[in-house]
C-alpha cells in the first residue's frame, strides 16, 4: 500500500529531513510513526500525501508512483489518503453534517450519495445526534471525531493522522485510538505520527522511528522507547 | 453537473459579496476604462459618417431649403451649368433630390430601422447639389457666390470642416486610448488584489480541499469566475455608458451630419462587454498565477 524506496528529501538550505528511508507498509496495516519533533515525521506524511516532492528514491502510494504524478492527477491520489491533524481543521461556521458533507461534495460526489453516507459515517463516528452541532460547540474528543468522519467519509485506503490525539485528555484519547481501530479492522491502511507513548505502548502495532531524517527502528508490535 | 454548477455560482457570489468594496471599485474602473474606449469608437464613427458625403472627389455641398422652389433650384442649376466652362469653378456636379437623399439616409442608417422608419416623408430631407470643383483652392468662391441665391440653406464644404473633425478625433482618440489603458491596468491589479484576499480569506477550505482530493480545477474555478463576473459587470456597465452617450450627443450635441448609428452602438456595447469579460479573466490568470498550484 506505501512504498519507500531509498527516500532523501532535503529542503532549500541543505536542511535533510528525509535520509535514505526504505519501508514497506502492507495494506491494512496500523503503523505508528514515532520520534522526537525534526525527526522527519510530518516530512514522511507531506511526501506521501505529495505536499512535498522527494529530492531522490521512489514513494509508491496504493500503486502510484507519486513522484511522477502529474499535477492533476494529484487529487486523485489524496483522495486514496485522509488526513487527520492535531487541531482539527473544522470549519467553525459549518455545522457537523455540513463539515463532513464538505469531503464528498468538493470531490463532486452526486448529492444522493452524500445524503446517505454523511448520516452513516456520523454513526460510526457516534455523533449523529450532534450533526445539526457547530464545532464550537463540542468537545475537542468530539470534534477529532468529525475529523475522522470529514476524513473517512470518502472511504479512503489509507488514513494518515498527525498528532490526532495531541490536544487531548488520557480518557478522550482512548476513544479516539478505539474509533481509529475499528478504521483500521474495515481494511483501511493506518499510520500515526505520535510522541504519546501511552498509546503506542499500549497499542501494541508495528513502530517505525526515526531521528534526524534515518529511520532507526521498524518492529511489528512495537512498543514507544527502545528496549523496554 | 448542475450540481457543481449551483456550487460555483454560490461560491462565486459569496465571495464577491464578502468582499463587496473591492468588488464594486474592480467593476467601476473597468467600466470607466471601457467607456473611454467606446466613446472613442463612437467619436471615430461619427466623422467617418460624415466623410461618406465627401467620398469621390466632392469638393462642396450646396444644400437647398427644404422648402425651395423648383425656380429656385433651377436657378441654382442653372448658374452651376454656367459655371462649369474652363475658366469657371466647378468641374461637375451631382443633383441629390428628396428621393435619392432618402436613399442616402436610408443607407447611413440601414442598420438603424427605428430611425430609417422615423423619416417617411422625403420632402423632409433638403435637396442638394454635390459639386467637384476645378480647383480645391475655389471653395471659398463657390462659397460666397451660391450662398445668397435664394432657395439655398447653406454651403458646406469638407476643406476646413473635414480636416479639422478628423484631427480632432484622432487626438481625442489618442487620449481616450490612452487614459483607457492606464484605467485598464489599474482595474486588472484591483481584481489581481481582490482574488488574492478571497484566497486568503478561504485559505483553511482551500487546505482542505486539496486533502480531501478535490481537483485542482474545482479549486479554481470560483476564483476565475469571481474576476469573469467582475470584468463582465464592468463591461455591461460600459455598455450601458456607450448608450447613453449615444442619446446624450443626439439630444445636446447634435451636429448636422454627424451622426452616431445604432450600428455603432451595438458594436460598441458588444466590444466593451467582451474586452470586460477578457480583461477580468486576464485578472484572475494573473491572480491565481502559482497560487492554488498542488
Amino acid at each position: 500500500m506505501i512504498r519507500f524506496e531509498n527516500v532523501t528529501k532535503i529542503y532549500k538550505g541543505d536542511v535533510v529531513a528525509l535520509r535514505d528511508v526504505s519501508l514497506d507498509v502492507q495494506k491494512g496495516e496500523f503503523v505508528f510513526l514515532v520520534g522526537p519533533s525534526g525527526s522527519g515525521k510530518s516530512t514522511f506524511l507531506k511526501l506521501l500525501l505529495r505536499e512535498e516532492v522527494a529530492t531522490s528514491g521512489k514513494i509508491i502510494v496504493a500503486g502510484r508512483d507519486v513522484s511522477r504524478l502529474g499535477a492533476w492527477k494529484v487529487p486523485l491520489l489524496r483522495r486514496n489518503i485522509g488526513c487527520i491533524f492535531q487541531d482539527f481543521k473544522l470549519f467553525p461556521n459549518k455545522t457537523v453534517y455540513e463539515n463532513v458533507a464538505f469531503a464528498p461534495e468538493v470531490i463532486g460526489r452526486p448529492r444522493n450519495v452524500i445524503r446517505t453516507q454523511v448520516p452513516q459515517i456520523l454513526d460510526l463516528v457516534g455523533l449523529n445526534h450532534k450533526a445539526d452541532a457547530f464545532p464550537g460547540q463540542l468537545s475537542g474528543g468530539e470534534q477529532q471525531r468529525v475529523s475522522i468522519a470529514r476524513a473517512f467519509v470518502n472511504r479512503p485506503l489509507i488514513l494518515l493522522a498527525d498528532e490526532p490525539t495531541g490536544n487531548l485528555d488520557p480518557a478522550t484519547t482512548a476513544g479516539i485510538m478505539k474509533l481509529l481501530d475499528r478504521i483500521n479492522r474495515t481494511g483501511t491502511t493506518v499510520v500515526m505520527a505520535t510522541h504519546d507513548e501511552g498509546i503506542v505502548d499500549a497499542m501494541r502495532r508495528r513502530v517505525v522511528e526515526l531521528d534526524h531524517g534515518s529511520l532507526v527502528r521498524d518492529q511489528a508490535r512495537g512498543v514507544y522507547g527502545v528496549g523496554t | 453537473m448542475l450540481q457543481r454548477i449551483g456550487y460555483f455560482a454560490r461560491e462565486t457570489w459569496n465571495s464577491l459579496i464578502r468582499n463587496w468594496a473591492m468588488t464594486v471599485a474592480g467593476i467601476l474602473v473597468i467600466a470607466v476604462s471601457l467607456l473611454f474606449l467606446g466613446g472613442m469608437y463612437l467619436n471615430r464613427q461619427r466623422v467617418n459618417h460624415y466623410n461618406v458625403r465627401w467620398r469621390g472627389g466632392v469638393g462642396a455641398e450646396i444644400f437647398m431649403r427644404v422648402d425651395a422652389s423648383q425656380n429656385e433650384i433651377g436657378d441654382v442649376r442653372a448658374a452651376l451649368d454656367k459655371d462649369r466652362t474652363a475658366e469657371g469653378l466647378v468641374k461637375n456636379y451631382v443633383f441629390l433630390d428628396h428621393a435619392a437623399a432618402l436613399a442616402e439616409f436610408q443607407r447611413i442608417f440601414r442598420d438603424d430601422p427605428e430611425t430609417v422608419r422615423s423619416v417617411t416623408d422625403a420632402s423632409a430631407l433638403p435637396e442638394s447639389f454635390r459639386l467637384k470643383l476645378r480647383d480645391a483652392k475655389l471653395v471659398d468662391a463657390v462659397d460666397s457666390r451660391y450662398k445668397i441665391m435664394p432657395g439655398v440653406d447653406e454651403v458646406v464644404s469638407p476643406k476646413k470642416e473635414i480636416h479639422q473633425k478628423l484631427d480632432q478625433a484622432a487626438k481625442t482618440g489618442i487620449a481616450l486610448v490612452v487614459v483607457s489603458i492606464v484605467l485598464a491596468l489599474a482595474a486588472v491589479v484591483l481584481i489581481v488584489n481582490t482574488i488574492r484576499l478571497a484566497i486568503f480569506a478561504r485559505r483553511r477550505e482551500i487546505e482542505v480541499m486539496k486533502l480531501v482530493g478535490a481537483s485542482n480545477w474545482f479549486v479554481r474555478v470560483p476564483f476565475m469566475a469571481e474576476g469573469l463576473v467582475q470584468g463582465l459587470l464592468g463591461g455591461l456597465l460600459a455598455a450601458g455608458g456607450v448608450y447613453a452617450i449615444k442619446w446624450g450627443y443626439e439630444q445636446w450635441f447634435y451636429e448636422r451630419g454627424y451622426y452616431i448609428t445604432s450600428g455603432d452602438a451595438i458594436l460598441a456595447a458588444i466590444a466593451v462587454v467582451f474586452l470586460g469579460g477578457i480583461l477580468g479573466a486576464a485578472a484572475s490568470a494573473v491572480g491565481l498565477w502559482r497560487r492554488l498550484d498542488v
